[in-house]
């Protein structure tokens, strides 16, 4: 998504000091979108984040439930008129909650941009360029390329972007065959012809 | 030619002369910019992706969880 500079999961909404993966206690999976607002909104990500989810659907466990963690009085204010707004079309009750944010703990590396390591030959590239665990977490390119692997995005900005990535022409082409061949957004896209 | 006290201060003066020269070229050493020797292989780590060097002046974080 244009705007996103970059995306931590971890894990956070709960009491319990230092959660990890095999002892989350009472905290949620969640995910920390970092963003220029000068190019996208707060509301523009509330918007996209009812869109990905069914804000009546029963939550699955406390580990796996739906949130808006809000930052601010700004965030908490914009969220809560969100909320309202889509009360208004709903008859069902909705389920996901408005809180604000308490401690953000990040999960273990290998969480994070989960989808592009299970592309090996995208990810050794892009791991090539951030030896460190925590800069490749907080890379911008790694953030779109795990986006794109999963789905999101579209062909038109992502043949675009794809010179910007860092990665070789043949890791490119790997990178549009793969979203051609598991995203109906980008079935029959071809790498774009070099700058 | 000249007297020996004379003799005697020119050369304490020469002496000083060199000691200040040579001081002066020390200092000078120690204000030049410090050899830092490069390794090879820092020299050919892969660029940064063009979308990383991008400056963002101001970012805003917002937190979701999507179960």
């Amino acid at each position: 998504m244009p705007g996103v500079i970059r995306t931590t999961v971890g894990y956070s909404g709960g009491t319990s000091a230092n959660p990890d993966y095999t002892n989350i206690g009472d905290h949620s999976e969640v995910i920390l979108v970092e963003f220029d607002p000068l190019v996208v909104s707060y509301a523009d990500l509330l918007a996209v984040f009812w869109d990905l989810h069914d804000p009546t659907a029963e939550p699955w466990s406390r580990q796996y439930r739906n949130a808006i963690f809000h930052l601010n009085e700004s965030q908490q204010q914009q969220a809560e008129q969100s909320y309202a707004l889509l009360a208004e079309h709903h008859s069902a009750d909705i389920t996901t909650t408005l809180e604000p944010a308490g401690t953000f703990y990040p999960a273990e590396d290998y969480h994070q941009k989960f989808l592009l390591r299970q592309s090996n030959w995208i990810f050794s590239e892009l791991r090539a360029i951030y030896p460190d665990a925590t800069d490749f977490a907080a890379s911008t390119a790694a953030a779109r390329v795990n986006g794109y692997l999963g789905c999101n995005g579209d062909p038109l900005m992502l043949q675009n972007q794809i010179e910007d990535f860092g990665l070789s022409r043949a890791v490119q082409e790997q990178l549009i065959k793969e979203v051609a061949d598991s995203c109906e957004q980008f079935i029959g896209l071809t790498c774009p012809a070099p700058r | 030619m000249f007297s020996g006290r004379v003799k005697l201060v020119l050369l304490c003066a020469g002496v000083l002369g060199f000691a200040f020269i040579g001081f002066n070229s020390h200092i000078a050493s120690k204000n030049a910019a410090p050899k830092i020797a490069i390794p090879m292989a820092t020299a050919a780590a892969p660029s940064l992706p063009v979308i990383d060097q991008a400056i963002v002046k101001k970012t805003e974080s917002a937190l979701f969880a999507l179960g």
